[in-house]
């Protein structure tokens, strides 16, 4: 479980995140939307540690650790993060990527693998669905692969809280659905999961609770069936957004409708957007 | 299936087996074959025999001293010491490269190169050549790694950015700082110039003249900066993956960092003391090691090093070599033929990459 509590960040020196409160409970996924430049990634980099809060702060268990006063190490016991993207400068192996994640779990001056760091290091890459990738260079791999090998390090850290920043940004829609219920599955057994995704759809079929940023702040939040509704989606997203049941769950979801423009909730089109995210 | 994967790690574990034997055997022979080339010519078989004599064989014929001398104090030093520079250097090239996530780092790019020739230069001018043989061997070098360890100090303060450590403004502060040392050494130049030649000696790097004494004094360091980075070699992996990568997976990013650093500019230090400013060695290595045996900087600096050590026994020895009547020329200007023309192929295949 994480609480940020008040939590404010700053990023060169601008204003990225304000007043932000929110809370992650075990066997609970939760999707964090918003538009570009809202501050999901800030958000996620702040919870997992490696961003300080300019105000505020994060909390992480049952004993309320101050995520940022931790060690790293510790932190990384705790918290599992998996980036958007990663810089792959040379051509490590996938199989050595994904046994990175055991490097807070080991003891001992060469920090080397065990028969089990490679015995759990393969489980994971087989639940990433990418097993044949273990000998492969990271750098002969596509985006989805690249991301999916940056998931399975994850689930090797064996971490209770997972931060996921677009997991699925560059994986075709069958491996989106396989993370996605992995994710599920994950949080069945009490693991906490943050995930920030694009395609509100898909937050709406797997989160129990969603959180809007808007601008740096929680513009909503909620247990999804609650706020995933046409006005909030039409005022967080600056177009016009209609709602229906999913055909098969029944889950809410968004249909775009053309021409909606930029919305305005009062309907007054000429009360100009400052610093609204549609105008950049 | 499972047992599919133990096949490929045993395989790979075996041709790394494989391919460092070869370099240990490699090195030996290259060691043997420093011994072999030189103004006076010394049949290989008398060189054999001389060599045996210093592990206790006796071939029982009468040996010529003076060629005894030649081979087991003049020429076998040098290729001992020309491995260690070079293993130190191809080593520290590895460990530079992948904490700074940068494939065209070595110790020219960070500065810390051109520290260690600062201070051998600075001494240099201050008359410590003619101090007695033994005090200016002991100050020399000395000299040398105190300039190394200060240059990297001037690089991480004027690398650190918000109280970290980027690593473009590393290597941006390596230029930079590499840049005034070398107009310093020149200024130096200029006002003794009866010390130019010295100078120009120590900043091409040679092995000429060096004995066991430099052997002596250099590989404690050497093989202290080795091992601690065979040690931390885990972390330069993590820290290869990006700063906040590092970090999310429970790294201590700038001890670690730093602690490394110190590592490989010691190694940098004690080989420049040494030897001179031999430069690439660190550069060109680890790419043509990573090519073969991948980028896990465990196996990479250790291979990196035994590759390293060969590959500038042999750029001595053609340093030796090619000039006829007895001449030869700083090592440094063989290293800098055969990987400058690298560096530019490095450069032009990361732009490459870069505009698609």
């Amino acid at each position: 479980m994480i609480r940020a509590t008040d939590l404010g960040c700053a990023h060169g020196g601008r204003q990225v995140l304000r007043d932000v409160e929110l809370v992650l409970h075990p066997g609970k996924i939760v999707g964090l939307l918003g538009p570009n430049g809202s501050g999901k990634t800030t958000l996620i980099s702040t919870l997992a540690g490696i961003l300080p809060p300019a105000a505020g702060h994060v909390t992480h268990g049952k004993d309320r650790a101050d995520v940022h006063a931790m060690s790293a190490c510790e932190r990384a016991r705790r918290i599992a993060c998996v980036p958007q993207r990663a810089e792959t400068t040379f051509a490590l192996r996938c199989c050595s990527v994904v046994l990175m994640g055991r490097w807070a779990h080991q003891r001992g001056w060469l920090s080397s693998d065990s028969a089990e760091d490679h015995e759990l290091a393969r489980s994971c890459m087989r639940q990433a669905g990418i097993e044949s990738l273990w000998d492969r260079p990271v750098d002969q791999i596509s985006g989805g692969e690249l991301q999916r090998v940056l998931f399975a390090r994850a689930l090797a850290q064996e971490a209770k809280t997972l931060l996921l920043d677009e997991p699925t940004a560059s994986m075709d829609l069958a491996g989106t659905v396989a993370l996605f219920d992995l994710v599920r599955e994950l949080a069945l057994s009490g693991t906490s999961a943050l995930v920030a995704v694009h395609d509100i759809n898909l937050a709406a079929l797997y989160c129990d609770h969603l959180y809007f940023l808007k601008d740096g702040r929680v513009a909503a939040q909620g247990p999804t069936r609650d706020v995933f509704d046409e006005q909030t989606l039409s005022h967080i997203f600056g177009t016009r957004v209609l709602v229906g049941p999913h055909p098969g769950t029944g889950a809410p979801q968004a249909h775009f409708v053309p021409g909606g423009g930029a919305f305005t909730p009062s309907g007054a089109s000429s009360a100009p957007v400052r610093g609204g995210s549609g105008q950049r | 299936m499972d047992r599919q994967f133990s096949v490929t790690e045993s395989r790979r574990k075996t041709r790394l087996m494989v391919l460092g034997g070869l370099l240990a055997v490699g090195s030996l022979a290259s060691v043997f074959a420093g011994c072999l080339f030189g103004p006076l010519s010394i049949p290989a078989a008398q060189v054999a025999e001389h060599l045996g004599t210093l592990f206790g064989f006796n071939a029982g014929q009468s040996l010529d001293p003076a060629m005894g001398l030649v081979v087991n104090d003049i020429r076998l030093p040098r290729a001992c010491l020309a491995w260690l520079a070079g293993a130190s250097l191809a080593a520290a090239g590895a460990v530079f490269q992948g904490i700074l996530q940068n494939p065209l780092a070595d110790p020219f790019t960070i500065g810390v190169s051109t520290g260690a020739a600062f201070g051998a230069s600075l001494a240099i001018f201050l008359g410590v050549a003619s101090l007695p043989l033994w005090l200016g061997m002991g100050v020399l070098p000395l000299a040398a790694m105190a300039g190394a360890v200060l240059a990297l100090a001037a690089v991480i303060a004027l690398g650190r950015v918000a109280g970290r450590l980027r690593r473009e403004t590393v290597v941006l502060a390596g230029i930079v700082v590499a840049t005034f040392l070398s107009a310093l050494i020149s200024l130096l130049k200029s006002l003794d110039e009866e010390a130019v030649a010295g100078i120009v000696f120590w900043v091409m790097g040679s092995f000429q003249g060096r004995s066991w004494e430099h052997v002596a004094f250099a590989w404690p360091y050497m093989l202290f900066g080795g091992l601690a980075a065979l040690v931390w070699a885990r972390e330069i992996d993590l820290l290869s993956m990006g700063d906040s990568q590092a970090r999310l997976l429970g790294l201590d990013v700038d001890r670690s960092r730093l602690k490394l650093l110190l590592a490989a500019s010691l190694m940098t230090g004690a080989a420049v003391s040494v030897s001179g400013v031999i430069g690439f060695v660190g550069l060109v290595v680890p790419h043509l090691v990573r090519l073969i045996i991948g980028a896990e900087h465990r196996p990479l600096v250790l291979v990196s090093a035994l590759a390293g050590g060969v590959v500038l026994i042999w750029s001595d020895v053609v340093a030796r070599i090619i000039l006829s009547g007895g001449q030869e020329l700083p090592v440094g200007v063989i290293t800098a033929l055969l990987g400058g023309p690298f560096f530019c192929l490095l450069l032009r295949r990361r732009a490459g990459r870069a505009s698609l």
